[in-house]
């Protein structure tokens, strides 16, 4: 007799993430350096690198994820999608130049058209990178509808500005609901527990401070009202100031919210960070890359300054050499900023969730079997034509 | 049969961790857990998998999910010996930098070439198959965008002795012309030297353009330029073309930051070209529609000439007209005929400067 139980009992387990600096900064300098030769094609090829660096350094109880997405299926989706995509830009151009003559507001529903593409497009873009986590043999994968999911995150977009970012945390609920409960670790499945009101509570108290900065710049604005020139930039000083500090705050409470309320069957998580690691994670990467840009500012200053004393009616080789450093500047601001900012921010921020998670119910992942096919890549290349790929 | 060591094997069919015996055969490497054997791997199927840890994971070509963790160096060294493509998938997961960047740059030179010569022809085949009712709807939102940009309060110029003398004018190149519709002309009272024609048959003719033409030709070359342009639908075969090559320019650098300067520059360079050979015809269009009335299309290029002189540049605003002493030259050599009636008298021709005398809304 062989009695096994349903559910084995929880086994801990932590998360843990190989922080490897040095091969993750040479994925993105040479990214950076191949994108403009590349005319941008190889943002495909470094996508897929920074996954595959990211998911293979991390483990759960020491074993490791693995990305299997290969760039040619991104790239490939991208050419599809941007076919598609022309007929809808064709309808929208002549729409909304027709429409513009009758002085209606018909271009709306195309805005709607595509406001609900770029909400299909996320959904799909995820199906496809969940589809392409391996971990323990088996891989994850999605179901459900990417239509189904817009239509319910349209509603919920338009509820948030109609209660004026109030049902933020509701339409976070929901979403990440309907994601994860379409969300599968070979038979396991997936769903989520966290809701709209514990997140509203965990994160009213950065909500409050962002309403009191509002107050203050408001109140600045109207003190400084005598002299409109300064009441504009001290409030909007304030706005953008509370902004850059509490938007990493809410992100923090945000992302520990997230990996609690995520459940495989009876495996769960528990998060230890914290709002303000984020914040520090943030607020170096912002002092690095200020520097940075400091740095190059200075430079660029120097080299012009020096090329202002030279005639400018003929080359001379400091001419050239000039017009090279302040072209080579230029171009180290432009990928510099994209490189220290997925550096700092990307990787410290998957690092720091992945160093504070552990896992109870471990044993429950013995009970997965294979199911599951990959999800296509046309979600993800519609998600890269309409420039919704931000993140990982 | 030999057991050589060994190994954690998630097989892919489950996530259970099994704990095997690895077997390195003449056949392959085979796993067995309590004598059940778990996975028979070909040696040139097996390969490495990236991964954190200090030991050993491979997997299969032939499975994409099953893993095996070999932790014992001297197994690991042992089955690297035995694997001849072990690290093949590690080198094909390098991206093929060479061969990425030879078909960017053929997409890239693929798309531009398709910019400069296709989507010009496509915008021509394409304006065809506009009717013109929604060509002339286009227009009249054009005209909005075009009073808006030119401020002036939304108003056009309506002295009555003006707007009688810019009927006859307009009527006899309408006639001369010979359109499906005439052509409606509007002045509007801005300072700006410059004459517009929008999709749908409609030409904007600025009061800064009329107060620089010296004589009725001069007037009637740009009008009949700017007929050309309706006749040719170069309007709506613009608008066309901008929104085309936009689109395709935008395909490059995705998502590099700042490059949008690239992309803008790029269709700035485009459609000065487009345009000079667009220009070019409008012109020959004027010589031959003024050759019908007798009258000459040099003052149109003795206009384009003194205004570029005057401007260093010529007027650069909606449209491009490029290089006005240029033009004049190719003007002098068509038929340039005088003997036609003057086509404005003296006194209609002082009207006509003083159109702006009075305005009403639009
Ligand atoms: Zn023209």
């Amino acid at each position: 007799m062989n009695h096994m139980p349903a559910v084995p009992p929880p086994i801990d387990a932590a998360a843990a993430f190989r922080n490897e600096r040095g091969a993750f900064f040479r994925i993105l300098i040479r990214g950076a350096l191949l994108q403009l030769p590349t005319f941008g094609f190889y943002r495909f090829w470094l996508l897929t690198e920074m996954r595959r660096h990211l998911w293979s350094r991390t483990s759960l109880g020491g074993v490791p994820f693995a990305y299997t997405g290969q760039p040619r299926e991104l790239l490939v989706g991208f050419l599809v999608a941007t076919a598609l995509l022309v007929p809808a830009y064709v309808a929208y151009a002549i729409v909304g130049l027709v429409a513009e003559a009758w002085q209606a507001f018909a271009s709306v529903p195309l805005f709607l058209v595509f406001w609900f593409f770029g909400h299909f497009a996320l959904y799909r873009a995820r199906a496809y990178k969940v589809s392409r986590t391996q971990f323990r043999g088996l891989r994850f994968w999605m179901d459900g509808s990417g239509l189904a999911y817009a239509v319910r995150a349209i509603l919920w977009d338009v509820a948030v500005v109609a209660s004026l970012g109030l049902a933020y945390p509701w339409r976070a609920a929901s979403l990440e609901r309907y994601k994860m409960a379409h969300t599968s670790f070979g038979t396991l499945k997936g769903g989520f527990t966290g809701t709209g009101a514990n997140l509203f509570r965990r994160g009213a108290v950065y909500w409050l401070v962002g309403l009191a900065a509002v107050g203050l710049a408001a109140a600045l604005a109207f003190a400084t009202a005598e002299q409109p020139s300064a009441a504009l930039p001290a409030g909007a000083g304030v706005a953008v100031l509370a902004a850059m500090v509490l938007y990493p705050l809410l992100m923090g409470v945000h992302l520990r919210w997230q990996v609690e309320g995520t459940r495989f069957g009876a495996l769960r998580f528990e998060s230890r960070l914290t709002a303000g690691g984020v914040f520090w994670i943030y607020l170096k990467a912002a002092l690095i890359i200020q520097g940075f840009l400091i740095a190059a500012g200075i430079v660029l200053g120097i080299t012009v300054a020096v090329l202002g004393d030279t005639p400018k009616d003929q080359f001379t080789p400091g001419l050239v050499l000039g017009f090279a450093v302040i072209a080579l500047v230029y171009l180290a601001m432009l990928l510099g900023f994209g490189v220290l900012k997925r550096f700092y921010v990307d990787r410290g921020v998957w690092q720091a969730v992945a160093d504070t998670t552990t896992a109870s119910g471990v044993g429950v992942l013995d009970t997965a079997a294979a199911a599951g096919a990959p999800a296509g890549s046309v979600g993800a290349g519609l998600a890269d034509a309409l420039d919704l790929s931000g993140g990982l | 049969m030999t057991q050589a060591g060994r190994g954690a094997c998630y097989d892919g069919r489950t996530a259970r961790r099994r704990d095997v015996a690895i077997l390195l055969e003449p056949g392959g490497l085979r796993a067995v857990e309590e004598g059940e054997e778990v996975l028979l791997w070909p040696y040139e199927a097996i390969r490495r998998e990236e991964t954190t840890g200090d030991g050993l994971t491979i997997g299969s070509v032939d499975d994409a999910l099953a893993r095996i963790e070999i932790a014992d160096a001297g197994l690991a060294a042992e089955i690297a010996r035995r694997c001849p493509r072990l690290h093949a998938r590690a080198d094909a997961d390098r991206a093929p930098v060479g061969r990425i960047l030879l078909w960017s740059a053929a997409a890239a030179a693929s798309i531009l070439v398709t910019v400069v010569y296709l989507v010009p022809l496509a915008a021509g085949y394409a304006a065809a198959l506009v009717p013109p009712a929604m060509e002339r709807r286009l227009g009249d939102a054009v005209e909005g965008r075009v009073r808006a940009l030119l401020g002036g309060g939304g108003t056009v110029c309506a002295d009555e002795m003006g707007l009688r003398a810019l009927d006859r004018l307009a009527e006899q190149l309408a006639r001369a012309a010979n359109l499906p519709e005439p052509p409606r002309i509007v002045v509007l009272p801005a300072r700006t030297r410059n004459a517009v024609a929008l999709p749908g048959g409609r030409i904007v003719l600025l009061d800064g353009m009329l107060q620089e033409a010296r004589t009725p030709d001069e007037v009637a070359g740009v009008l009949a330029h700017e007929i050309g342009h309706v006749a040719h639908r170069d309007g709506l075969k613009r608008m066309i073309q901008v929104g085309g090559t936009g689109y395709l320019l935008g395909l490059l650098f995705g998502d590099v930051g700042g490059a949008g300067v690239l992309v803008a520059l790029g269709q700035t360079l485009v459609d000065t070209s487009y345009s000079r050979g667009v220009e070019a015809e409008a012109d020959a269009y004027a010589a031959r529609l003024l050759a019908g009335l007798g009258r000459p299309a040099i003052p149109l290029g003795d206009l384009m000439a003194r205004m570029e002189g005057e401007e260093g540049g010529g007027p650069a605003f909606l449209r491009t007209h490029p290089g006005g002493t240029l033009r004049r030259d190719a003007l002098r050599g068509g038929p340039n005929p005088t003997d036609g009636a003057p086509l404005l008298t003296p006194e209609e021709w002082a009207a006509l400067r003083r159109i702006c005398a009075s305005t009403r809304q639009a």
